[in-house]
């Protein structure tokens, strides 16, 4: 690959009106990724969850922003220590049952 | 999560010549902000980078020498101007009619055509971010195909290892994923600096692109020399093969012993090399040469792609309801052939066109349970608006798509390739070469019935939606832009259809027609048969015959 450049290319913004647009209007019968979630799930959630006159502030344009800016978080590390958890059997003997 | 944005879904689709075409469904979320990107960034952008010429001012001095066009991206009816283009440059530059009467001064062009082994997939990314960065007008998307593309933390792929039970995850580390908003950009991207590369090095050709097709016209040497060096650019840039046998090499007229010689210095598997091929297909257009043996071959595959195409007529008799198959009919099954109808002369397509019509109307027949009269026919496949029911007759509409094709392709590439395409549009109604005796034939059948439609609208009433001012273009205006080319001759035609079928009618099928063509009149034969819109299938067929005037409703 070659070098990330520097200074890092300028970013392109997402605009309010057209990611508003975009996501209310998908291609109907769009096929589902890993997440089982189709285009129109989201037109779902941008119809009823994102308001018109603030679209900046909603939670779903600022995922958006943040997997086009590349700032989606890293995977998590195989080998850190993850919690413990505890099989029933444990459980119910520690409550007396 | 970033591998979890950037992945997929990858599933296998079976290729119709065997093989299979690994397409990645990518993540939804990761799709609609790739779309967003685009729709940001403009069509027009794209398409200024990818074929710059097409977009130039054509009073301007053309740049010597010839440049690349990439038709694939971001130009709306690209695949149909690549096709016209490849068609004309090779009509025009003929080799001598036959070798006895060479021509003067005059060298035939070959059509080199090239296609690289599983380009997609193989193309290396860092050539991929190299064209990237050095276009400043695409930078700012680095950000985002990094995260999807990026080499040291692959996408994440869960490739399904049967029935929804058990999953593996392939890591996605070379090649741009075919399904992805930006697959063929990036690939066409990377391939542009090779394609003009290869251009630079040619004073008179035509270099198009539709994605990784290639297509190279030129002399024999010139074409031989710009396919090698293409050839040697993709292997070491990109890291693609070129496949010699699955590309081809044609050309119009009958070459010389001296230009056999010469093209035999291409790869022995290139079809066409050592034998001349009777047709090819570019882009999925049928292409021959004026040889009679290669006109019928050419006939023999179109009507095998409507045989093709049909079979979809013949699996709707399994359904049951008549409003699903009329549906159904409509939507999917008439409308196939129309890309053959735009972009091949209508007289290849005129047998395959009149069997594919034949088959429409036995389905029809069948729907409406009653075999159909003329009028009831030409009602059938008026559009909804013209008091019809929709369905797409390839007969009636053979001429005005051609026509409208060629009229909304003509200027852009003559700005495109000026050097392969010397023929201007004055030349067009006096050109004795096969495209443009398909092209004259199809304005004449499209003007004349602008003209019957202008002489006689005062004579009856039309439809609302019918043109009040019905013009064609003329072959000598054919240098004009024409965006909406499509949709006016079609509307031309159509009227003066209706025109042509209320003037032989009688009153009462006269007064139907009018009323049908007003708007919304015909909405319950086209809404999607649930709910309140459904109808049962006595009622349904009832309905029909009654509209289609059939007897015994009807004398």
């Amino acid at each position: 690959m070659p070098a990330t450049p520097n200074p890092a290319p300028q970013l392109l913004a997402l605009g309010p009106a057209l990611s508003l647009k975009t996501f209310r209007h998908p291609a109907r019968g769009s096929a589902h990724g890993c997440s089982g979630w189709r285009m129109e799930h989201y037109a779902l959630v941008a119809e009823h969850v994102v308001m018109t006159d603030s679209v900046e502030t909603s939670t779903l344009f600022k995922v958006a922003s943040a997997i086009a800016a590349d700032r989606a978080p890293p995977p998590p590390l195989l080998c850190a220590p993850t919690l413990q958890v505890a099989a029933p059997s444990a459980c119910s003997s520690q409550r007396g049952v | 999560m970033r591998p979890y944005f950037a992945g997929g879904r990858p599933i296998s689709l079976l290729k119709p010549t065997g093989g299979v075409r690994p397409t990645v469904i990518g993540e939804a979320l990761s799709r609609l902000v790739g779309k967003l990107l685009m729709s940001q960034k403009g069509k027009c952008t794209i398409g200024k980078h990818f074929a710059p010429a097409r977009f130039r001012d054509p009073t301007l001095a053309r740049p010597q020498p010839a440049e690349a066009a990439q038709l694939g991206v971001g130009i709306g009816g690209g695949l149909e101007e690549f096709a016209h283009a490849v068609t004309v440059a090779l009509q025009t530059h003929p080799f001598s009619p036959s070798p006895a009467v060479p021509l003067a001064n005059h060298e035939g062009w070959v059509c080199i055509s090239i296609d690289f082994k599983n380009f997609f997939n193989s193309i290396l990314r860092p050539a991929i971010f190299r064209a990237l960065l050095a276009v400043p007008g695409f930078v700012d998307l680095y950000h985002f195909l990094v995260a999807i593309y990026s080499k040291g933390d692959p996408a994440q792929l869960c490739a399904d290892l049967g029935g929804g039970q058990e999953w593996d995850d392939v890591l996605s580390r070379e090649g741009v994923q075919q399904g992805c908003s930006f697959g063929s950009f990036l690939a066409a991207l990377a391939l542009q600096p090779i394609l003009e590369a290869v251009a630079r090095t040619m004073p008179e050709c035509l270099i198009a692109a539709y994605c990784d097709d290639v297509r190279i016209c030129a002399p024999i040497p010139v074409a031989l020399a710009a396919y090698r060096l293409l050839r040697r650019l993709a292997r070491k840039d990109l890291g693609c093969e070129e496949v010699p046998s699955k590309g081809s090499a044609m050309w119009e007229g009958e070459m010389s012993h001296v230009a056999l010689c010469s093209l035999s210095m291409f790869p022995s598997s290139m079809p066409g090399r050592t034998t001349r091929i009777l047709h090819d297909k570019h882009l999925g257009v049928f292409v021959g040469d004026s040889r009679p043996e290669s006109v019928a071959a050419v006939k023999a595959a179109l009507h095998a792609k409507f045989e093709d195409k049909a079979a979809l007529i013949t699996r709707l008799r399994i359904l049951s309801d008549p409003q699903i198959k009329l549906n159904l009919l409509r939507s999917c099954a008439s409308t196939r052939p129309g890309f053959w109808l735009r972009t091949m002369s209508p007289s290849l397509t005129t047998d395959s066109s009149a069997w594919f019509d034949a088959r429409l109307r036995e389905c029809m027949d069948e729907i409406a349970a009653k075999p159909l009269t003329d009028h009831a026919r030409l009602l059938a496949t008026l559009p909804k608006h013209l008091s019809g029911l929709g369905l797409t007759s390839a007969m009636a509409t053979r001429f005005p798509a051609h026509f409208a094709s060629w009229l909304g392709a003509w200027s852009h590439i003559t700005r495109m390739f000026p050097s392969a395409i010397s023929l201007t549009a004055n030349d067009l109604s006096t050109s004795t070469l096969p495209f443009a005796l398909g092209l004259q034939a199809s304005h004449h059948a499209v003007s004349s019935a602008a003209i019957a439609l202008a002489d006689n609208m005062n004579r009856h009433p039309l439809p609302f939606h019918a043109p009040t001012n019905p013009e064609v273009t003329d072959l000598s205006d054919f240098g004009t832009r024409q965006p909406h080319a499509q949709k006016s001759i079609a509307s031309a035609y159509q009227s003066a259809r209706w025109l042509n079928g209320f003037h032989f009618a009688c009153s009462p099928a006269r007064a139907c027609m009018l009323s049908q063509s007003d708007q919304g009149a015909m909405a319950g034969f086209s809404a999607v048969p649930c709910g309140k819109a459904a109808l049962t299938p006595s009622s349904f067929v009832t309905a029909l015959q009654l509209r289609l005037r059939l007897p015994p409703h009807y004398p």
